[in-house]
């Protein structure tokens, strides 16, 4: 899982100065693709001023390693990323110099020195996230039943049958990756799911009431090591239900790393 | 009301960052305070990637903003994806800053670089709901313009674009827009007839223009009376004032303004002083990458060289520079206000640029280290670019661009390309000394007076690069030698020497391909050709009149649009079209004229003469060669601009 290209090693060398930001990407960003983000915080970063380390090579890049990608589409509160300085500057100080350079939308919270040997890309471990999904009524309405879920009291049918998947040892999706389809369990990668009804909500901006909305929260694995993307969950649950839901928003609110062995926040 | 666009759809398409704005440097204002009176949609007929790097753009969207009465927003053609979800949904074609529609908009600016976007203008002026032909548009519907090296010609678009500007709009534009803000606010007509220099009042505008003046419902606000106020304007053309007469073998017999108080040549507007004008010091940085992702410093403007099939030569006429030093301190403020990491000098001829050497190397010492690489296009190959290049750190070993443009020294003298194949081959052995091991060499064919020979000439010089590169020792040269030879078809343009020759036809045109095509045998070359087609095609809309307009909207009604784009390029549709408007394409692109023949374009002054045009013409029989004009002044009639070379 490491990286031997010189900007994305997994080590952060000991002497080098490395500041940790925790920004948020919201709305107005969420249409712009992880590469592009990369580039973006590139340039605001050449716009301040600020001594940053460059990768070696043709193209000298400003050496910056982002925590998690995020899918087109996908808002977070918890973005994170190293950044490396050729001197230190007062993290508080880097922090202010970026905001005023990054588009809006783009918005650090905090920032400070770490000195972590790994990088965030390669200690990332977990990430929660809240999706908000809908089934169109008349879909429910056919399907008639309300269905007693015995152990949760739950009368939503929706919930239960969701929940019933959940109880399954094998959960299994097929992945497209680089080297063609692949089926895997996705069930080890699902740490914690809750799913709850809205009734009164915000989360869209055009009302539909023929849409009935659940929010589900969870808990996923993340980072090179094992992935679950919020989206791959919602098919999962489709294709191994009656169900089908669409997705109208997803939000990352947490990113957790592993250090050895303990979950914590990135900083 | 801005259009609301639900995050589904932004979820199907591709690349939705072309459609959500809020870039870096975008400018935003407050379309409803009181200040704004005027908003103005500058549109790009074709995607954000490609309309982002257009440099024009660039410049006119900050120079509009830098008014404080008026929001320039931007607008590019959506992409067929989009474009059918917002036809499904009812969303009318918005702005990229505000989502405002901009059928409610003053005014509606298209840009016009290449004849085949001509489809997109019509497609983004109907998916604004804005209808095609400016007759039909009344009070209520923005004021459509257009301008460009294309609106050099305007005439295949007289009857859809309400007026052009022609020439460098930097200046006209503010003047259009001070009347508007005139007109608007209902300041009569006479007011700003004597702030134009036109005194006489003027009754005899025909019954045709009258029935609009009296369809006009505010006081005084017709539509066509502020477009005779802009009329007079310099470099402002109103087609709809203008009538058009044929002769009966359907060449042209006049071309005429409807009333005297129009000039009967509109001569295009140029900035005299590059050093003086506007260039803005911020330049929006998008997200996704665009064709032209980087800084771009524009160091002068035209072009002295006068390759006789180049318009671009003739109609940029005088060339006029920028001073070294403005552009090494532009080149800061922009660096600072993009945080780009890569700086592109922007001219027709790089190498002719007179501070060059001070340029480049002030510009390299001030940007290495803030990482930033300089890159310099149409460079001609000798061994001072090619240090420089090493320096600029742009241009990685393996590609280099060459365009003989013609295979023969005889060809080359016809089109005036003062390069000799002893130059091309000085060139490339350099290069390939200096370690570089990939080449590029462009031509053109279906030049005027091209035979076999020529043709074959491309071959040979092919094989010529190839045997320069296996006399280079080993130890210097790189790996893996690739030459690439591309032809263009010929397409003879307004404004140039050869814009009295036919095309050849598109049978001729691929028959010279295949030809050869049979003759590259070399494993080292690779050979690409363009599709003569869509050359076709241009040739008919760039000396295209008024009665090829008609065409182009049957050819959109069929669903033609993105011409440009090979996959979306329907050639049948297109002749299905001049068949059903009962135009000849051939009469436009495969005919040679006389001399004497008035051109669609008779009543656009470029500055440079007919004459000369004709002198050129004659010149390029003789195979003479023209000076270029720092060694010579050839008298082309640019000098009634009174700035630039000629007065250097
Ligand atoms: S008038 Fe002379 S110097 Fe000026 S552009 Fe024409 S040829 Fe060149």
């Amino acid at each position: 899982m490491s990286n031997n290209s010189s900007n994305n090693s997994s080590n952060n060398s000991n002497n080098k100065v490395i500041v940790r930001i925790h920004f948020m990407r919201g709305d107005e960003v969420k249409f712009i693709s992880h590469l592009d983000i990369m580039r973006t915080f590139g340039r605001a970063m050449r716009r301040t001023g600020i001594p940053v380390a460059y990768s070696q090579g043709f193209n000298p890049q400003p050496v910056i390693v982002f925590g998690l990608p995020l899918a087109v589409g996908v808002t977070s509160l918890a973005e994170y990323a190293d950044i490396e300085l050729t001197e230190a500057i007062n993290p508080t100080a880097l922090k202010n110099a970026l905001n005023k350079e990054l588009p809006a939308g783009l918005r650090i919270l905090d920032a400070a020195f770490i000195n972590d040997r790994k990088n965030i890309m390669s200690l990332v471990y977990m990430a929660s996230y809240e999706i908000f999904v809908y089934v169109e009524k008349n879909e429910i309405i056919n399907k008639g039943e309300v269905i007693i879920d015995k152990m949760n009291e739950n009368k939503d049918e929706i919930i239960y049958k969701i929940k019933k998947l959940l109880r399954k040892d094998m959960i299994t999706v097929v992945k497209e990756g680089k080297k063609g389809t692949k089926e895997i369990n996705i069930k080890p990668l699902i740490v914690d799911l809750e799913i709850k009804f809205m009734d009164d909500l915000n989360v869209i901006k055009e009302k539909n009431d023929n849409r009935k909305i659940y929010k589900i929260t969870a808990m996923l694995r993340a980072g090179g090591e094992a992935n679950l993307k919020p989206d791959l969950l919602i098919s999962a649950i489709n294709k191994h239900t009656d169900l089908s839901l669409k997705i109208i928003r997803i939000h990352r609110t947490g990113l957790f790393i592993n250090k050895d062995g303990v979950l914590e926040k990135p900083m | 009301m801005s259009v609301f666009i639900d995050d589904d759809i932004l979820m199907q398409v591709e690349k939705p960052a072309r459609y959500t704005g809020n870039e870096w440097n975008m400018v935003k204002k407050d379309p409803k305070s009181k200040e704004i009176s005027i908003r103005f949609a500058f549109c790009f007929p074709d995607i954000y990637e490609i309309g982002m790097s257009h440099l024009g753009m660039r410049i006119l969207y900050h120079l509009i903003n830098e008014r404080n009465d008026t929001y320039c927003e931007r607008v590019f053609a959506p992409w067929t994806d989009m474009e059918e979800i917002m036809r499904q949904k009812g969303i009318p074609l918005f702005a990229l800053e505000t989502k405002d529609p901009i059928s409610d908009f003053d005014f509606i600016g298209f840009t016009l670089q290449y004849e085949m976007s001509y489809t997109n203008v019509l497609n983004m002026l109907d998916l604004a709901g804005i209808p095609i032909r400016s007759k039909d548009r009344t009070e209520q519907h923005p004021f459509v313009c257009a301008g460009g090296p294309c609106a050099c010609n305007p005439e295949p678009l007289a009857d859809i674009i309400d007026f052009f500007v022609i020439g460098e709009a930097e200046e006209v534009i503010n003047e259009i827009l001070d009347v508007y803000k005139r007109w608007k606010t209902g300041e009569s007509d006479g007011i700003t007839r004597e702030n134009t220099g036109v005194k006489e009042e003027n009754e005899s505008i025909d019954d045709e223009t009258n029935t609009t003046v009296k369809n006009g419902q505010t006081k005084g606000k017709s539509r066509e009376s502020f477009l005779r106020m802009i009329a007079k304007i310099e470099g402002v053309y109103v087609p709809s004032f203008y009538e058009v007469k044929y002769n009966d073998d359907g060449t042209i017999k006049s071309i005429q303004p409807k009333s005297n108080e129009f000039p009967a040549k509109i001569r295009k507007k140029i900035i005299k002083d590059l050093d003086q004008a506007y260039y803005p010091e911020k330049m929006i940085v998008p997200y996704i990458n665009i064709v032209h992702d980087r800084i771009i410093l524009e160091i002068f403007r035209g072009c002295t060289r006068g390759c006789r099939f180049c318009q671009a030569g003739f109609i940029y006429r005088p060339v006029r520079e920028k001073k070294p030093e403005k552009l090494v301190h532009l080149a800061e403020k922009l660096q600072q206000s993009t945080g780009y990491e890569e700086i592109s000098l922007a001219s027709l001829s790089t190498s002719d640029y007179t501070g060059l050497k001070e340029l480049t190397e002030d510009l390299i010492n001030n940007m290495s280290e803030k990482r930033v690489s300089l890159s310099l296009p149409s460079l001609r190959v000798d061994s001072f670019s090619l240090s420089l290049m090493e320096k600029a750190q742009s241009v990685r070993k393996s590609g280099l661009t060459f365009a003989p443009e013609a295979g023969t020294q005889r060809l080359r003298d016809v089109i005036n390309k003062g390069v000799t194949e002893e130059d091309l081959l000085e060139s490339v052995r350099i290069a390939f000394e200096g370690g570089w091991s990939t080449v590029k060499l462009y031509f053109m064919i279906g030049l005027p007076t091209e035979t076999l020979d020529d043709i074959a000439g491309i071959s040979e010089l092919g094989e010529k690069v190839v045997s320069a590169y296996m006399a280079t020792p080993k130890e210097k040269r790189g790996k893996g030698l690739n030459v690439t030879i591309s032809t263009s078809c010929f397409v003879p343009k307004p404004f140039t020497p050869f814009q009295w020759e036919s095309q050849d036809s598109i049978e001729t045109l691929r028959e010279k391909q295949k030809y050869l095509k049979g003759l590259i045998k070399s494993k080292y070359i690779r050979y690409n050709w363009h599709d003569p087609e869509i050359s076709f095609l241009e040739a008919v809309f760039a000396r295209g009149d008024r009665r090829t307009g008609e065409v182009l909207i049957r050819a959109w009604e069929k669903g033609c649009k993105f011409d440009s784009w090979g996959d979306s390029f329907d050639f049948s549709k297109w002749m299905e079209a001049f068949k059903e408007c009962q135009v000849d394409p051939h009469f436009y692109a495969n005919r040679k004229r006389n001399y004497d023949e008035v051109f669609p374009w008779e009543h656009i002054d470029i500055g440079v003469t007919k004459k000369f045009l004709q002198r050129e013409n004659e010149k390029a029989y003789r195979g003479e060669l023209t000076d270029n004009c720092r060694v010579k002044c050839n008298y082309c009639g640019a000098t009634v601009f009174g700035g630039g070379v000629c007065y250097e």
